[in-house]
């Protein structure tokens, strides 16, 4: 049983496609786990959140998923088990 | 064909000795009268050569066949028929008699992505479910409602454009968008609830396998998807009946973001329309993009050489520094600017704090067309614009702006790992080598005015998105190539619901 909250079960879900092309675009690479070990990244993702510029032009987090994002943080940054391609064949 | 015209000759003739002069439009015949285009009565199915003047005149069908008048039901809603995927054409009209459109029968995003995820009703079927709070308003199904309005997450990109901020046009009024889908597309995401984030992620969510759309099958004699986003600019008061005959207009229902009301209905002039569709051999799409000619001037280095805009361009003050200023930011300045600034106004902003309208004159956004339209797409609107059908009615006002097309479109598309930004040749390979694109023969970005003000030339605070439809498409190729099912499968945003809630 992997540890929760990790990043595929449970960070990852919180970005939508959306978020990742235009942050990428910027250099914040949310999509990618290894970008998130670094708490530089991590605290400056969060900071975006916090102050509603992430995501651009749309809804606020809810607070509740901030926490979650801090929490995974503190644990260090569990991974999880990493979906396969074909998982659904 | 000769036979036809005989035909419809003797039905002018009958309706005249009826007693009452009956104007009979030879309608139906312009579909056969065509000797190098047709103006056609569906949507064809047989995919066009893969060069480029042949794809821009299937883009020019496709716009003809969509934008004919719709068959209408008894409550003046266009008919949805199984039998018509694309919706349904009223062919003993004329092209440019009033009235919807056949594409506007098809779904609206908010009849397929409904709020709380809700079972969206059959393909030929209206639901009495509003994507705004009815207020006072008696009618309910059919209307047209122009939003995007994911109500729960206060996510409205209703004026957003795709990656970027609101058009504010010379009178002040917002442009507003709306997205539709044809049959294929809405019953594959509904058979699969991929309205549901839950069933899309399961499936296809990134790094699983990316969604398969269907294509289409001209011996099957079946169509593939086809998605229309098009943008609307409300007709001011002020506007006369000479200027509103120049637009396809029709009447429409604007919601107030702030109270979530379906507010009043208005008249709304097609400024813009995007046309995509999945057909066998282009894997990644045919993007077709069509504008009315009296967004901006043709092109910013002689506008003296563009067709005459009677009533003033849309979203172009016709003011010489001004357009140097915009031509400086990628195509577009507010007015207030007294000098070049990057930046800010592409940005989208959160629809709870937009300025009310009529907005500031210093804020609405001049525009100026960075890329005059292609020339095999300007060769192509002359054709159909000398057709009889088109010249001479508002559709002769519509432009094809350029058709973006895959290369290699029987190829396997491969979509980009999230987790980093897709190189050029990354961008090539996986989207089948876009024409235009990086490794096209043409080099040159597409836009349309009234969908990407922002984005005529590639953001440098945005890189890889780029400037072109297949290119910031490609960002959804898991969802193949559909931001609409990306962003609006529900929720939205699972981040902005407490988790408990979903």
């Amino acid at each position: 049983m992997a540890d929760r909250p990790n990043f595929w079960e449970d960070i990852f879900p919180l970005f939508t496609d959306g978020d990742i092309a235009c942050m990428r675009a910027r250099g914040v690479l949310l999509a990618d786990i290894n970008w998130w070990k670094d708490n530089d990244n991590c605290d400056l993702a969060i900071n975006l959140l916090d102050s509603g510029k992430m995501p651009l032009g749309g809804p606020p987090w809810d607070k509740e998923n901030i926490n979650k994002l801090r929490n995974w943080q503190a644990k260090g940054f569990p991974e999880g088990e990493r979906p396969t391609e074909n998982e659904d064949k | 064909m000769r036979r036809i015209q005989l035909y419809l000759g003797l039905g002018l003739l009958l309706a005249i000795s009826g007693g009452a002069i009956i104007h009979i439009h030879a309608g139906p015949s312009s579909v056969l009268a065509d000797e190098t285009v047709s103006l056609p009565g569906k949507v064809p199915l047989q995919p066009p050569d893969n060069n480029q003047k042949a794809i821009d005149r299937f883009s020019w069908e496709t716009f003809v066949a969509l934008n004919r008048p719709a068959e209408l039901d008894s409550a003046g809603r266009p008919v949805r028929d199984n039998a018509f995927p694309n919706g349904k054409p009223d062919l003993s009209k004329p092209l440019d008699a009033p009235g919807p459109r056949v594409w506007e029968g098809m779904k609206a995003d908010h009849e397929l992505f409904r709020h709380g995820g809700t079972q969206p009703a059959e393909w030929n079927q209206y639901d009495d479910d509003l994507p705004c709070s009815a207020g006072s308003i008696e009618e309910k199904s059919g209307e047209k409602i122009l939003t995007l309005i994911s109500e729960g997450t206060s996510m409205q990109q209703g004026v957003n454009q795709a990656m970027a901020g609101p058009l504010i046009d010379r009178f002040g009024s917002y442009v507003h968008y709306e997205v539709r889908h044809n049959k294929p597309y809405y019953e594959f995401v509904t058979t699969n609830k991929f309205y549901l984030r839950d069933e899309l992620d399961k499936k296809h969510r990134w790094p699983r396998k990316m969604v398969q759309l269907p294509i289409s099958d001209p011996d099957a004699q079946s169509y593939g998807s086809l998605e229309i986003k098009a943008a609307w600019r409300v007709m001011d008061p002020s506007e006369d009946e000479s200027t509103l005959r120049r637009y396809y207009w029709t009447w429409a229902r604007v919601p107030d973001p702030k109270t979530g009301e379906c507010g009043p209905k208005q008249r709304v002039g097609l400024v813009g329309l995007h046309i995509i569709q999945k057909i066998k051999g282009f894997n990644s799409w045919l993007w077709a993009t069509f504008e009315h000619i009296d967004n901006v001037p043709c092109n910013y280095s002689d506008p003296s050489t563009c067709p005459a805009a009677p009533s003033g361009y849309s979203f172009n003050a016709k003011d010489p520094q001004l357009d140097d200023l915009a031509r400086q930011n990628r195509g577009y300045a507010p007015k207030n600017w007294t000098q070049p600034k990057l930046g800010q106004k592409w940005r989208p902003i959160d629809p709870q704090k937009l300025p009310p309208e009529p907005v500031a004159i210093a804020e609405r956004i001049n525009a100026v067309r960075m890329l005059p339209v292609q020339p095999d797409a300007n060769f192509v609107n002359s054709e159909f614009h000398a057709k009889n059908g088109i010249k001479g009615t508002f559709l002769e006002n519509y432009i094809l702006i350029d058709t973006q097309w895959p290369l290699d479109g029987n190829g396997k598309v491969i979509p980009p790992n999230l987790g980093v930004e897709p190189t050029d040749k990354e961008y090539v390979s996986g989207a089948l080598d876009p024409e235009p694109g990086p490794g096209g023969r043409r080099k040159v970005p597409v836009a349309n005015i009234t969908m990407e003000t922002f984005y005529q030339q590639a953001n440098p605070a945005l890189k890889g998105l780029g400037a072109s439809c297949m290119q910031c498409h490609y960002a959804a190729a898991q969802t193949d190539f559909s931001w609409t099912l990306a962003n609006r499968a529900w929720p939205p945003s699972r981040a902005a619901l407490k988790p408990e809630s979903h």
